[in-house]
């Protein structure tokens, strides 16, 4: 009586527990998707794994299964080698499988290679930002709002401030041409009442600030011009339901 | 051993030595500024020694712009420089309506919410 009080208390599994759970490869596989519909992607992996080895078999859609979670964990190289072992190769959908890793992997070259159809292709150009090919295959209209930086370095050297405000950054363009300003009537008045070392002093801060207010009003510009690239990208890949497309 | 035989041979120890941590950062930093930029480390590392520990934590960057500066000269020299001022005319009161279209908000080890900017050319940062 006490030893079976014991083995309900310290083992209670014992009672429910399935003692061939592990090796009936059904209840694995539905262990796995279980898994994966919570979210537990590394834990459905091991699982999927364990049912491809208790089938012996090639299992060609629980390898795309494994190949698509290691995706999602962003894993990619654990992605393509699990793409590997799969025995029909001759399909769209292996072809498309591995096109997408590379894809998603930022791999474009290699994206191409795999993907076949117009937009897709045309999906690879948007994303390298060769949108006169993209529109092309995407039949696009309009392409990103583009500003100039090398305007904006100009009006930089005309007016200190201003190309930070052409590129949509007012406050730091006020803030570059009162600093600009502020050190160059410093240095101004410093060299009219013949105090040289505070003059030369200002004078250099000066000139950090003219060019380096330059300097940033070009990469204001180019920030600017990459943010609206994303934005534009974004919005033609929602337009056009091309992340649906993805797993 | 060694100490002992340094004890033995009459050399005087210093009685709180410096921690080989900050023997090794005051290295760097004075090995990894290079040439005519040696000028502008030392003032940057003045200011960050001097009037910056006494003001207290006021920029609105992470991290700060002296600490940016330090590492964008070490790092890209006169662009490193240029780098400076431009950051120097981007921290003011108003930088916070960038934030979250050209910069993120990053909590620092004090817990205070700073706007992430790393001393980085031309990127917009990891938005």
């Amino acid at each position: 009586m006490n030893i079976i009080g014991f083995v309900l208390f310290f083992f209670p599994g014992a009672l429910v527990a399935d003692p061939n759970f592990y090796t009936n490869s059904a209840k694995v596989l539905s262990f796995a998707e279980n898994l994966e519909a919570e979210g537990d992607w590394y834990r459905a992996i091991t699982e999927y794994k364990r049912y491809v080895h208790l089938e012996g078999e090639p299992q060609d859609d629980i390898h795309y299964r494994i190949s698509r979670l290691y995706t999602k964990l962003k894993r990619f190289g654990n992605a393509l080698d699990a793409l590997l072992v799969i025995e029909n190769k001759e399909n769209g959908r292996y072809c498309y499988s591995v096109g997408q890793v590379y894809f998603l992997a930022g791999d474009y070259t290699n994206a191409k290679a795999y993907w076949r159809s117009d937009t897709l292709l045309g999906w690879i150009h948007l994303r390298e930002g060769n949108y006169q090919q993209a529109s092309q295959l995407l039949n696009i209209t309009h392409y990103p709002k583009q500003k100039k930086s090398w305007l904006g370095g100009t009006l930089s050297a005309l007016i200190p401030g201003s190309g930070r405000v052409y590129a949509g950054r007012a406050a730091d363009g006020i803030s570059a041409f009162a600093l600009t300003l502020g050190t160059g009537l410093s240095s101004y008045y410093c060299f009219k009442q013949e105090r040289y070392a505070p003059a030369y002093l200002f004078a250099l801060l000066c000139a950090g600030f003219y060019l380096g207010d330059i300097y940033g009003s070009v990469i204001s510009v180019r920030q600017y011009n990459e943010i609206q690239e994303e934005k534009y990208v974004s919005e033609i890949e929602i337009t056009l339901g091309l992340r649906r497309q993805l797993w | 051993m060694l100490i002992a035989y340094l004890v033995a041979q009459g050399v005087d120890l210093p009685v709180h030595p410096t921690p080989l941590s900050e023997i090794h950062v005051e290295r760097r930093m004075r090995d990894e500024v290079i040439g005519p930029f040696v000028p502008i480390a030392v003032l940057i590392s003045g200011y960050r020694a001097v009037l910056s520990s006494q003001q207290g934590d006021v920029c609105n960057f992470s991290p700060s712009c002296s600490e940016y500066g330090y590492n964008a000269i070490n790092k890209y020299g006169v662009t490193g420089l240029l780098m400076t001022f431009d950051r120097l005319e981007r921290c003011h009161s108003h930088a916070w309506r960038y934030r979250n279209i050209y910069y993120y908000e990053q909590t620092d080890e004090r817990g205070k919410v700073k706007l992430h900017d790393p001393p980085e050319p031309d990127t917009v940062s990891d938005l």
